[in-house]
C-alpha cells in the first residue's frame, strides 16, 4: 500500500503511471470535493466506487468511471492510496483505457472552464437580468431551462439551483451557462460574498485559469458583450490539451503479481514514491502567445458568426459534439436567408479582384 | 446541451458575415492557406506538439485559425481553419456553424492524409449541406505525379465527378483565390441551379 498527496504531481500522472505499468489494484483518492476509488485491472480502469452517490448515477460502468474521474480531477489538493492486487468486483466491470479516460475528463474540464466564464463556481449566486437581451423580439427556452430559470432568485447558488431542479451540479451549471450566455441571467456574487475564492481547479488541468472574477461583473453584460469571450480568448476553452500519453514503465510492465511479491518492496510503488521526476512531469503548458491582431475586434467578428445566439465560440457545440446527436438533416446553404444570389455574386466579383 | 434561443430584430444585429471553413488533416496546409489570403494577421492558436506527430510538424492548431478577406466592394469573407488533430475535433462543429462552404485540404504527399480527410469529409457533410472543394497540397514535392495523386485522393475520398478535386498550393494567392471562387460558384449554383460556372 502506498499513500501520497497530490501536491507534487497530479492525479493524471498517477493514472498514467498505473496504466503504463499495467498494474492491478485500487487507487483510492480523497480530494476537497470528492472521494472514491478507481479500480485497475492490468492498467485499465475496471470500475469506480464513489464514496458519495451521484444524484444521477451513470448508466454504464464506463460512465461511472468517467464520472468519478471527473469528480476527482476537478478539485485541487488531495490524497491517494494505492493498494495493489485485485479486489472483489463491486459490480459489473469495464476496461476503460486511461488515455481515453483522461481525454474525456479533459473535455469535461474544458467545458467546465467555459461554464465558469459566466457561472464562476457552484457557489455563484445568479439573478435574472432586469432587462431582456438587447434587440430581443422572441425568447425560446426549453422546459429544462424553464425549470432552472424559475429557481434563479438572486439568493440561490448555482449548486442550489441545480439541486432544487434535481440536476447534477454540472448539468445545472450547463443550463445556467446557457441562460447567462443568452443574457437572461447573470452571476452577481458568490454565496459567501466572494470571501472565499472558487474551489481551486485541479493541477490536472493546469491551463484552466479562466479568470472567473472577470465573469462576475456586477452588471449583467449585454448579449453581444456576453458573446465576446473577454476573459477567455477563443482558444481558452480548448487550451487544456489532452494529456500526452506517458511512456510505459518498462521495468515493471512484465512483472507478475503474486502474494509473495506483494510482500516485497514493489518497484512500482518505489517508483511512485520516488521524487517525481520524469514520469510525473506533465507537459508544461505552452506559453501564451500574444495575438497578432486586436483580439477583441476578432472576438466581435467571431460572435457575429453565431447569428442570433450568443454563445462564445467553442462552448455549446463542444457539448453537442460529445452527446448523441439527434438525427437531423444537415443545414443547406440555400436555406440560409442571408445567403442571396446578389451577395454571392458580389463576393465572387470581390474575390476575383483580389 | 440546450440553451435559449434569442431572436433579435435583424436591424438591431446587422447582417452576419459569411464564412468559409478550411479543414483537413494534420499538416495539410490549412494555416498556410489562411495566412496567404487574409489581410489581417491570422489569429492562430498554435501550440507546440508534444506527441508522436511532432516528427511531422513542430506546432499544430488547437482551436482555430481566423482570417479575414476584405473585398474592394466593401464585403468581407471570414476564413476559419480547423484544428487538424483528431483530439481537437470538438472544435469542428463549432467552426462549421453558419459556413457557406468549406475547403478540404489533403496532403498529397502523405497517404495517411487522404484516409483522415475521408473521415473529416463525412463529418462535415453531417454538419451542413454546403459546397466544398478538395484542395490537394504538397504536389510540388520531388517525385510527385500530380495527376495520379489527384486521382488517388479522389478515390480515397470516394467522391463523385461533381466534386472538384484540384491542386492547391496554400502558399499561392492565386491557388487560394481559385478554391474560394470554386466554393462561391458552388453556392451560386445552389441558389440558381441552371447558371454559374467559374
Amino acid at each position: 500500500m502506498l499513500t501520497g498527496t497530490l501536491d507534487d504531481f497530479t492525479l493524471a500522472d498517477v493514472l498514467r503511471l498505473v496504466a503504463g505499468a499495467r498494474r492491478t489494484g485500487d487507487l483510492a483518492v480523497t480530494r476537497d470535493g470528492g472521494a472514491g476509488t478507481l479500480r485497475f485491472r492490468d492498467g485499465a480502469v475496471s470500475g469506480a466506487v464513489p464514496r458519495y452517490e451521484r444524484r444521477h448515477p451513470a448508466a454504464s460502468p464506463a460512465g461511472a468511471v468517467e464520472d468519478l474521474a471527473f469528480d476527482l480531477m476537478r478539485w485541487g489538493r488531495g490524497e491517494f492510496t494505492w493498494t495493489p492486487g485485485a479486489s472483489p468486483p463491486a459490480g459489473p466491470e469495464t476496461a476503460v483505457d486511461v488515455d481515453d479516460l483522461l481525454r474525456e475528463v479533459t473535455r469535461r474540464l474544458d467545458e467546465l472552464a467555459q461554464i465558469r466564464t459566466l457561472v464562476p463556481s457552484e457557489d455563484a449566486v445568479l439573478a435574472m437580468a432586469p432587462q431582456p437581451p438587447e434587440g430581443a423580439v422572441q425568447i425560446n427556452i426549453t422546459p429544462a431551462e424553464w425549470r432552472v430559470l424559475v429557481l434563479v432568485d438572486g439568493h440561490r447558488t448555482a449548486a442550489g439551483v441545480a439541486a432544487a431542479a434535481g440536476l447534477d451540479d454540472l448539468e445545472g451549471m450547463r443550463l445556467l451557462y446557457g441562460l447567462a450566455a443568452a443574457g437572461l441571467v447573470a452571476a452577481t456574487r458568490s454565496a459567501d460574498d466572494a470571501a472565499e475564492p472558487p474551489p481551486p481547479v485541479s493541477d490536472d488541468a493546469p491551463e484552466e485559469d479562466d479568470a472567473p472574477e472577470a465573469a462576475i461583473e456586477p452588471e449583467a453584460p449585454a448579449p453581444e458583450e456576453a458573446a465576446h469571450p473577454e476573459a477567455p480568448a477563443p482558444e481558452a476553452a480548448i487550451e487544456p490539451e489532452a494529456p500526452a500519453p506517458e511512456p510505459a514503465i518498462e521495468a515493471d510492465a512484465s512483472e507478475s503479481e503474486t502474494p509473495a511479491e506483494a510482500e516485497e518492496p514493489d518497484p512500482f510503488l518505489a517508483e511512485l514514491a520516488a521524487e517525481p521526476a520524469s514520469p510525473f512531469d506533465t507537459v508544461p503548458p505552452a506559453p501564451h502567445e500574444a495575438p497578432a491582431v486586436d483580439r477583441s475586434t476578432a472576438a466581435r467578428e467571431l460572435a457575429g458568426l453565431f447569428d442570433d445566439v450568443d454563445a462564445p465560440p467553442g462552448f455549446e457545440r463542444m457539448a453537442v459534439a460529445a452527446s448523441p446527436r439527434p438525427p437531423a438533416a444537415p443545414r443547406r446553404v440555400e436555406d440560409d436567408d442571408q445567403v442571396t444570389r446578389g451577395l454571392i455574386s458580389r463576393l465572387i466579383d470581390g474575390v476575383k479582384g483580389l | 446541451m440546450t440553451r435559449p434561443l434569442v431572436r433579435r430584430n435583424r436591424l438591431a444585429r446587422g447582417a452576419r458575415p459569411l464564412k468559409i471553413v478550411v479543414t483537413g488533416p494534420f499538416a495539410a496546409g490549412k494555416t498556410s492557406l489562411i495566412q496567404t489570403i487574409s489581410e489581417v494577421a491570422v489569429v492562430g492558436t498554435e501550440r507546440v506538439i508534444s506527441d508522436e506527430t511532432r516528427s511531422r510538424k513542430e506546432t499544430t492548431t488547437v482551436a482555430m485559425d481566423f482570417g479575414r478577406v476584405s473585398l474592394s466592394n466593401g464585403l468581407s469573407l471570414l476564413l476559419f481553419g480547423t484544428p487538424g488533430q483528431r483530439r481537437f475535433e470538438v472544435m469542428w462543429e463549432v467552426l462549421s456553424d453558419g459556413m457557406i462552404g468549406f475547403v478540404l485540404l489533403v496532403n498529397g504527399a502523405d497517404e495517411r492524409s487522404a484516409a483522415e480527410a475521408a473521415r473529416q469529409l463525412a463529418q462535415f457533410r453531417e454538419y451542413a449541406d454546403v459546397p466544398f472543394v478538395v484542395g490537394v497540397t504538397h504536389l510540388d514535392e520531388p517525385g510527385m505525379d500530380a495527376e495520379r495523386t489527384l486521382a488517388s485522393v479522389r478515390d480515397r475520398l470516394d467522391v463523385g465527378p461533381e466534386t472538384e478535386v484540384v491542386p492547391c498550393d496554400p502558399r499561392s494567392r492565386e491557388d487560394v483565390k481559385d478554391v474560394m471562387l470554386r466554393i462561391l460558384f458552388g453556392v451560386l449554383r445552389r441558389l440558381e441551379p441552371v447558371a454559374a460556372t467559374p
